[in-house]
């Protein structure tokens, strides 16, 4: 409703007065209460370097997976080449050491800032993991490629939708030796022919061998990735610990805890939003009831543990340099709610009882909408009610009281 | 001031044009002007000084801002009907192409960003055009070029008049008026690419009524290639109907009455889909399979009653009742089905996976196969518009204590709104078409946003000896609301803004022929609908000094400018590269400078009943921000914003330069346009990263022969040069200026 009378007044005494007019908005000083610039400072710093600490571990462990899947991938491939009786059990090691690299590596999924984030589509995060873009039929394109010309092969011009631990959970898990195209054109090699139409054999052994290329490449990111954390000279590690003083990467210590808080965001845009919400048919996303097919491990069915290691991987930067500088803004009570939360969904996921996709499979959708914390009727969406109390103060409190900001990628709400 | 004298008051301007575009036009040119004049009915019976914002032609050489207008002769002899070569005309508009036809233009003026033209007051008739000026700012409608005969751009203090926008100056399109004698004209055209155009109209006048019917159809296929073979252009109609009763020229109390009725409608297939960079080098044209459903379908209807009357010589009073609707249903590529935009994937589309994506856009590979990702989700933003008001501005010119007044008193009543009703569907690309992968249609955006608005503005204009002094005021008191219509339970959003906008200039005859002139003014473009408390309104300082210098053919101006922003705003659209979820968004950029010079030079030189008119505009714009902050408006881009950087899509410099050889009977001219490079972020930290765009010269050329006093022939040559170059990289990849086009038509008076 239009104000008439606040326009009538301000009309009658404002239109002449054309001195009184100011240039434009007001401006406001800022009044300070905090630490002492240096204070902070280095207090930001220990933080930063608290978190770093924490990261290396989880890097390191990685990488151990990482090495381990590739020697148990390249076992694997010797059984299948000589189509020995130890194949089954071969594949059965290298799919669990998989599982092993793939869980240590969903910890650091909530870890992607630095150098693992550097190169946007192209970053090592992606080229170690693409999720949610990943293709099995370009896997099948890449593989026939590979098959076709072994020595010209590039594996690092593959486009991440083509390698890494996506890639392999395909590799390792899919029975089906057909192609995935919806044509053949994509998976026809020059020298060998269609991949349809060649023996089983023959397939499984391209696959394998495709396979162990690829685990070699994740093994070489994770150590590429590590060696830009801790290696010889000015790495990241010396950059976070020194942001806002010396680092040549950071201009301000608040720059380099907004790209961790960013990566925190893993929680709220792809585990709540995309893991669990999309699955279950909470987000507008999904046009049914649910979307089982959208779960994030469609190969090896491994959803629950990953969301699982993403809590631990959030919880470890949150209790290793964010819990001090919350405590030093005096709300040391967010760091404890949110870990309580946190180590809640953890021990839901523990007790969850059968697979995130048979859990949405035939969803109850009323059931789904009054499922709580509190009232689990559907367990998924118990479950994005458990992160979501994690990723509701950290939109909020979190960054309110660590005065940073919510990245834009957050800034739509999905709830 | 009766008819007759409105007349003999009125017609010469409108014949022999001073503005620095038109005051060098020979007497040849005038000559044949004069003669499509008549036939083209430029004379109004509604007294011109209120349609016209600079007070017609004859004012603009005192006006004590900077102030152009394009009168008919100009857009009859260059047969434009893309408004953005006719503003390349004028220094000091800067002009961001888009789709090549002129459809959408981006209109800005000294360095306010041109996006959607959203930064000016835009007008037609002196009635604000766009679809939601309040609300919805960004002008999704434009008017057709080809139905006006005049163009006004007013860059000065007096810009305060009209508002809500003044913080780049005010565009003014004036309407083909009711005739003066019995008579019309039929324009035919045809050219490259199926172009054509039918322009007829035709008017009555009588001494006390009038009428005028006034219809166009522009249309062709489009200058693009589309993978799937489909048309890239468009259909678009108007007609617009004039009818007008007048007092008897000898009462005493003279009125007059004009009421307008317009519609139009526009099919098109533009989209906003453009080519990786690789790929403009070999194909500028192509437009990609994954484009090949967007279509725009708007109609757009208008109500104007117009009153004037004067009550004695010194005191009228024009009252404009006004309504506009617009319709409109963009269907577009909105990207994937996951959270890497479209923008991110032409950003760097040689990087990781959009190289993937890429090879979906160009249909090279199935939706399927790229996985769940692969989804192509067309948008359709379906959007209903009205704005509607009442204004009444009152002139009166006595004497007080000696001295001559000019006083102006505005008054503005309005009210418009935007209905978003938002929906996606999905799409997978298939062996190179897009087929529906048959889910449900998804309601993405469905609100309304608001406004009532007042406005007020007062001028005083007084001239004391050689100058002439002008002083106003603006206020505008604004109130928005936003109504989420997807939900019964949520709040709507209110915000109030009162604003009081000041404005001086004076103008000093130092000689007959050189007069300086110098001005301040306030900047104001305020808060849309729905934004959060801290979203400031966009305020700025603006001065301006320079010169005007008259003598016989040859004149000349430099104006210099400074607009010194307190704070700088950026309004999220699809059309900017921005998220379904973030769009009308707006952000505060902080302090910014905008400095520049704008000149305009023009001779005309007579030589054996042959003249050669040369005319040269040229600016220099320096925009940059003034504080540094972390920006979230993907329009600047996402990152940290330094004080210094560039504001984006200002060029440091561009001109337009014009000649020709006019004969009695025949003319011939050729234009020539240069646009420097432009910055499309403005970092290279940010993101998307700045790339800067290369400059360009594009050239026209445009012969008229008179076949008989009735029969004109006419042909144009544009981008004769067939100039291949970039005109934006938003939102989605490089998007190409329109290649040669060869038009050659005929117009018959009658």
């Amino acid at each position: 409703m239009f104000n008439w009378k606040r326009s009538s007044v301000i009309i009658s005494a404002s239109v002449f007065l054309l001195t009184a007019c100011g240039g434009g908005g007001s401006s406001s000083s800022d009044t300070n209460n905090n630490p002492t610039p240096d204070a902070e400072l280095t207090a930001q710093q220990q933080a930063l370097t608290d978190i770093a600490n924490a990261v290396i571990p989880v890097l390191q462990n990685s990488n151990t997976q990482a090495l381990s899947l590739a020697n148990a991938i390249d076992a694997y491939c010797d059984e299948v080449a000589v189509s020995s009786a130890n194949v089954a059990s071969t594949l059965a090691t290298a799919q669990s050491t998989w599982q092993a690299a793939m869980t240590a590596w969903q910890q650091a999924e909530v870890m992607n800032f630095g150098p693992s984030f550097d190169g946007g589509n192209n970053s090592i995060r992606e080229r170690i993991y693409s999720w949610p873009a990943k293709s099995s039929c370009f896997v099948d394109g890449a593989l026939v490629d590979y098959d076709d010309d072994t020595a010209g092969f590039d594996i690092n011009s593959q486009t991440p939708r083509r390698i890494g631990l996506d890639a392999l959970e395909y590799l390792l898990y899919s029975n089906d030796l057909d192609h995935t195209c919806s044509t053949d054109s994509s998976t026809t090699s020059p020298t060998n022919g269609a991949w349809n139409i060649r023996t089983d054999a023959d397939r499984s052994l391209a696959r394998c061998e495709y396979a162990k290329i690829v685990a070699n490449d994740v093994a070489a990111q994770t150590t590429a990735l590590l060696d830009d954390w801790q290696g010889a000279g000015d790495n990241y590690f010396q950059q976070l610990s020194t942001a806002g003083s010396t680092s040549s990467r950071y201009s301000s210590a608040t720059e380099a805890l907004n790209e961790i808080s960013d990566a925190l965001f893993y929680l709220d845009t792809e585990v709540k939003d995309m893991k669990i919400a999309e699955p279950a048919g909470i987000s507008a996303d999904c046009a049914s009831t649910s979307c089982p097919e959208t779960v994030e491990s469609t190969y090896a069915n491994q959803s629950l543990a990953n969301i699982k290691a993403n809590l631990q991987g959030f919880l470890a930067v949150l209790n290793n340099g964010m819990d001090d500088l919350l405590e030093d803004a005096g709300q040391g009570n967010i760091a404890s709610t949110m870990t309580t939360d946190i180590n809640a969904a953890i021990a839901n996921i523990d007790n969850f009882g059968t697979t995130l996709v048979a859990s949405v499979t035939g969803i109850n959708e009323a059931d789904c909408t009054n499922s709580t914390s509190d009232n689990r009727l559907e367990e998924a969406c118990a479950l994005h009610a458990d992160v979501k109390k994690v990723t509701d103060v950290l939109k909020t409190d979190f960054v309110t009281a660590l005065t940073l900001a919510i990245p834009q990628s957050a800034e739509g709400d999905n709830d | 001031m009766k008819i007759k004298l409105l007349h003999l008051a009125l017609a010469a301007p409108l014949a022999f044009c001073i503005s620095p575009l038109s005051h060098a036009q020979s007497e040849n040119e005038a000559s044949l002007s004069t003669e499509e004049a008549v036939a083209s009915s430029s004379i109004t019976s509604v007294k011109r000084e209120d349609i016209y914002i600079t007070g017609g032609a004859t004012q603009i050489k005192k006006q004590p801002g900077s102030a152009h207008l394009i009168d008919q002769n100009d857009i009859e002899k260059f047969e434009y009907d893309d408004i953005n070569r006719v503003l390349s005309h004028i220094p000091g508009v800067n002009i961001q192409e888009e789709e090549g036809y002129g459809l959408r233009p981006n209109i800005g003026l000294r360095g306010a960003h041109p996006h959607r033209s959203r930064k000016i007051a835009l007008m037609e008739d002196a009635v604000l055009i766009g679809p939601a000026p309040y609300s919805a700012p960004a002008a999704y409608y434009f008017p057709m070029f080809a139905k006006m005969e005049g163009i006004e751009v007013f860059k000065g203090p007096s810009a305060i008049k009209y508002g809500p926008n003044t913080v780049g100056g005010a565009v003014n399109m004036v309407t083909r008026s009711v005739p003066e004698e019995d008579g019309g004209r039929l324009n035919i055209a045809y050219g490259t690419d199926a172009y054509s155009k039918a322009h007829l109209f035709y008017g009555q006048r009588t001494d006390t009524w009038g009428w005028l019917v006034d219809g166009i159809n522009l249309q062709t296929d489009g200058f693009k290639d589309l993978d799937t073979g489909n048309d890239t252009g468009f259909n678009k109609s108007d007609i617009t109907l004039k009818g007008l009763i007048n007092s008897d020229i000898s009462a005493d109390i003279y009125q007059q009455l004009e009421v307008k009725i317009q519609y139009s409608d526009e099919d098109s297939d533009s989209t906003y889909l453009g080519v990786t960079e690789e790929d403009f080098q070999d194909t500028p044209y192509r437009r990609y399979a994954a484009s090949d459903r967007d279509h725009m379908d708007a109609e757009h209807k208008q109500l104007m009653l117009t009153h004037y009357i004067e009550l004695d010589p010194t005191l009228s009073l024009t009252t404009i009742v006004y309504r506009n609707e617009f319709e409109r249903l963009w269907s577009k590529l909105n990207g994937f089905d996951t959270n890497t935009s479209l923008s991110e994937i032409f950003a760097n589309p040689n990087q990781g996976i959009n190289v993937d994506f890429i090879q979906v856009l160009r249909g090279e590979i199935n939706s399927s196969d790229l996985g769940p990702d692969g989804t192509l989700i067309v948008g359709n933003n379906d959007r209903e518009y009205v704005s509607q008001g009442i204004q009444f501005l009152a002139h009166w010119d006595p004497m007080l204590l000696g001295v001559a007044h000019e006083f102006e008193f505005g008054f503005r009543l309005h009210n418009d709104y935007i209905e978003r009703n938002h929906t996606t569907d999905s799409f997978l690309m298939t062996n190179g078409e897009l087929i529906s992968d048959g889910a449900a249609t998804v309601a993405t955006t469905t609100n309304k946003d608001s406004t009532d608005a007042i406005a007020i503005h007062v001028q005083d204009k007084i001239r004391i000896g050689d100058w002439t002094l002008t002083g106003g005021a603006r206020a505008e008191f604004i109130d928005t609301v936003r109504k989420d219509r997807s939900s019964s339970n949520a709040d709507d959003i209110s915000n109030e803004d009162t604003v009081l906008i000041p404005g001086l200039g004076a103008f000093y005859q130092l000689t007959p022929e050189l007069g300086l002139l110098a001005g301040v003014y306030k900047g104001f473009s305020p808060v849309g609908p729905g934004q959060n408390d801290d979203i400031d309104p966009e305020e700025s300082i603006n001065y301006e000094a320079g010169f005007r210098y008259y003598e016989g053919a040859f004149n000349t101006e430099l104006v210099g400018f400074y607009n010194d922003y307190s704070n700088i705003k950026g309004v999220c659209t699809f059309s900017s590269g921005c998220a379904d979820a973030d769009i009308d968004k707006e952000f505060n950029g902080g302090a910014a400078e905008i400095l520049g010079a704008e000149i305009t030079l023009g001779y005309s030189l007579q030589h054996n009943d042959l003249s050669y008119p040369f005319k040269l505009n040229y600016t220099y714009t320096q925009a940059k921000f003034a504080e540094s902050f972390g920006s979230t408006n993907p329009d600047w881009g996402v990152g940290d914003i330094k004080s210094g950087d560039p504001l984006p899509y200002i060029p440091e410099h561009q001109a337009s330069f014009s000649t020709g050889i006019v004969g009695k009977s025949w003319q011939n001219h050729l234009i020539v346009k240069y646009v420097g490079e432009r910055n499309d972020t403005a970092n290279t930290n940010v993101s998307p990263s700045n790339r800067t765009i290369d400059g360009y010269i594009v050239v026209d050329l445009k012969s008229n022969y008179k076949v008989s006093k009735d029969l004109h022939i006419h042909a144009s040559l544009r981008n004769a040069l067939n100039k291949v170059y970039v005109t934006s990289l938003r939102p989605f990849g490089d998007r190409p200026g329109i290649p040669r086009q060869v038009q050659v038509g005929m117009k018959y008076n009658f």
